[in-house]
């Protein structure tokens, strides 16, 4: 993200398709993403805005193992050093019996975490004011959102957004919303 | 989208020659080994004639039903690489040769323990007798005739409509394939389910699991997607489905791999702790035969490690799944792991017969690797002459432009 507020540029698109045509077009073109927005999960978007790989993954899997380590080392802390007990004649670290719990502690682990992750990557939290470019952006409407740069070409993106239909083109601040917008609280 | 991409590409698979020669020369090596195995007795021989023909008959079973899940999930990715399951399943009649013999070992031999008890008056051979109803040679041999009556016309009407579709490109073909593949399912659950008690769990007559079908089922789905996976990757080495097959299709295959590996360790494991932790002297026996001296490592250290640990590591970043090297590999290990798992259940034997402890002679079965090696020619020579006899896309497939437009 560049350091000073760049004006945004933004087209408004009725069609999946047509979003991630010109989004295709857009990152062959070299422009600088503000952001796509879509109300939905679009398949093959981060593809197409030449994302890298999530590295969410990597939470999940180490959140995961985290749980498996906490599930033993708890299960064993209990079982084995605080208060052991002969249980049916099993060994007092019983470990096979273990192996559940370690597996569902890896799972919810894994799970919970990837959220809140998901949730901290993008600064999402209870009561926080939806930044919205047009009115229907989560329900049907799509957008792309660009940074107005040094190497910004209107012109060429004006075209992009044109011959993939885009409904609504135009530029404004960095801190536009359609509620700050012209149109007021629509 | 009506109009389908020409694939420049060899619409028939040739048989290389190399690979035949490759797959005469494992049936030699099979043959010596399967002979030299009879050097330490039938039960030795018939030990590793069990497991080799037990595994290859995996992989046609694994066929049938990756053909008949498919066509109850409306899935239309598979379609550019069914051809491959459609010949697997031509070695159904093959295998029912190999599983001859087994009849044969059950009828004329004490291979199986329950074949021809002899009363100790202990509480063990009253535990053969009251199983006398279910294990004794006779009905053994029908149910085996019915096994395999109902998967090779499940396979046979399954491949007959896919041929059918290649000259008219009827969609009523794919319906009939549908009606095949819904009672089929259930078929193959309560006929592999059987089998596998048939064939492996009564190696130890006095001891049973309730799991022991679901497990060995997880194994055949593990080991098939394997072998897929492995008969893809050589076919495009060989220069074939070059454009067709992508990594997207290699992706599916491997995520398949990865949940079947992780399904097989699930079961794998929770048979394994329902025993020990009721700990019922007549379930645990199985273990305990398992648990003391050098079965141990093979059997709760390499078996998981193998079959689970190693394919689950390597398939967890999607990058693998579309890469078909890291796919092989863990195709490799999936396929060894099998092995490992079918050696660790039919070697060590809880009881011994005729006073021959099995444990003892455990470590020596690893001869029988060769006895495997032999069969594994045998299913790759009917596999890839069964590939030569259709044509490798079937193009008139209703889905088959969603197959190869497949994204993931």
């Amino acid at each position: 993200m560049p350091d000073e507020e760049n004006k945004l540029f933004f087209g408004v698109f009725t069609d999946e398709d047509d979003c991630l045509e010109a989004t295709k077009a857009c990152t062959e073109a070299n422009f600088t993403y503000h952001d796509v927005l879509a109300p939905y999960a679009v398949h093959g978007l981060d593809r197409a805005m030449g994302l890298p790989f999530s590295k969410i993954t990597w939470v999940t899997f180490l959140c995961g193992m985290m749980g498996c380590t906490i599930a033993f080392l708890g299960m064993g802390y209990m079982s084995y050093w605080d208060w052991p007990l002969n249980i049916g004649g099993k060994e007092t670290l019983p470990v096979p019996a273990m192996i559940p719990i370690m597996f569902e502690l890896t799972v919810l682990f894994g799970g919970v975490c990837t959220m809140l992750a998901l949730f901290a990557f993008c600064f999402l939290f209870p009561g926080k004011q939806a930044r919205l470019f047009h009115a229907r952006q989560t329900d049907d409407r799509f957008v792309i959102v660009l940074e107005v740069d040094e190497d910004f070409n209107e012109a060429k993106a004006r075209e992009i957004f044109t011959a993939n239909h885009a409904e609504d083109i135009r530029e404004v601040d960095a801190d536009y919303d359609i509620n700050s917008g012209p149109e007021g609280a629509a | 989208m009506a109009t389908v991409t020409v694939m420049d590409e060899p619409e028939h698979f040739s048989f290389p020659v190399l690979a035949k020669l490759a797959s005469f020369g494992m049936m030699v090596v099979g043959l010596v080994a399967f002979g030299l195995t009879w050097i330490g007795g039938v039960e030795l021989a018939m030990t590793g004639w069990v497991i080799a023909a037990w595994y290859c008959l995996g992989f046609p079973l694994f066929a049938t039903l990756f053909l008949s899940i498919s066509h109850l999930s409306s899935s239309g990715w598979h379609v550019v690489i069914k051809r491959v399951p459609e010949a697997m399943t031509r070695y159904l009649p093959v295998a029912a040769g190999t599983f001859v013999l087994i009849a044969l070992a059950a009828l004329f031999s004490n291979f199986y323990e329950w074949a021809h008890p002899v009363d100790h008056g202990d509480l063990h051979s009253e535990l053969l007798a009251g199983k006398r109803a279910w294990l004794n040679p006779s009905s053994f041999v029908i149910r085996m005739a019915i096994y395999f009556g109902i998967w090779i016309a499940a396979s046979w009407a399954l491949v007959r409509a896919s041929r059918k579709q290649d000259v008219d490109g009827d969609v009523k073909h794919t319906t009939t394939g549908r009606r095949v593949a819904a009672p089929y399912a259930a078929l193959f659950a309560i006929t592999v389910t059987f089998a596998s008690i048939d064939y492996i769990m009564s190696v130890e007559p006095t001891w049973f699991s309730t799991m022991f079908g679901v497990y060995q089922f997880a194994g055949i789905m593990e080991s098939g997607f394997a072998m897929l996976a492995l008969l893809l990757i050589f076919l495009q080495q060989t220069g074939y489905l070059r454009k067709s097959v992508n990594e997207n299709h290699y992706h599916n295959v491997g995520i398949w791999l990865l949940a079947s590996a992780t399904f097989w360790a699930y079961i794998w494991f929770c048979q394994f702790m329902l025993i020990w932790y009721s700990n019922i002297p007549e379930e645990t026996q199985h273990y305990l035969a398992r648990w003391e001296g050098p079965w141990f490592w093979v059997s709760f250290g390499l078996n998981p490690l193998i079959n689970w640990v190693i394919p689950f590591l390597i398939l967890l970043p999607r990058p693998n799944k579309r890469n078909p090297k890291m796919l092989a590999i863990a195709a490799c290990f999936a396929l060894g792991g099998r092995f490992i798992d079918l050696w660790q259940l039919v070697a060590p034997r809880s009881h011994p017969v005729d006073g021959i402890p099995h444990a003892a002679a455990g470590v020596w079965t690893v001869v029988v690797v060769g006895t495997l090696v032999g069969v594994l020619g045998l299913f790759l020579f009917v596999t890839l002459k069964a590939l030569e006899k259709a044509p490798l896309l079937a193009k008139k497939d209703p889905y088959y432009v969603e197959s190869v437009h497949h994204h993931l």
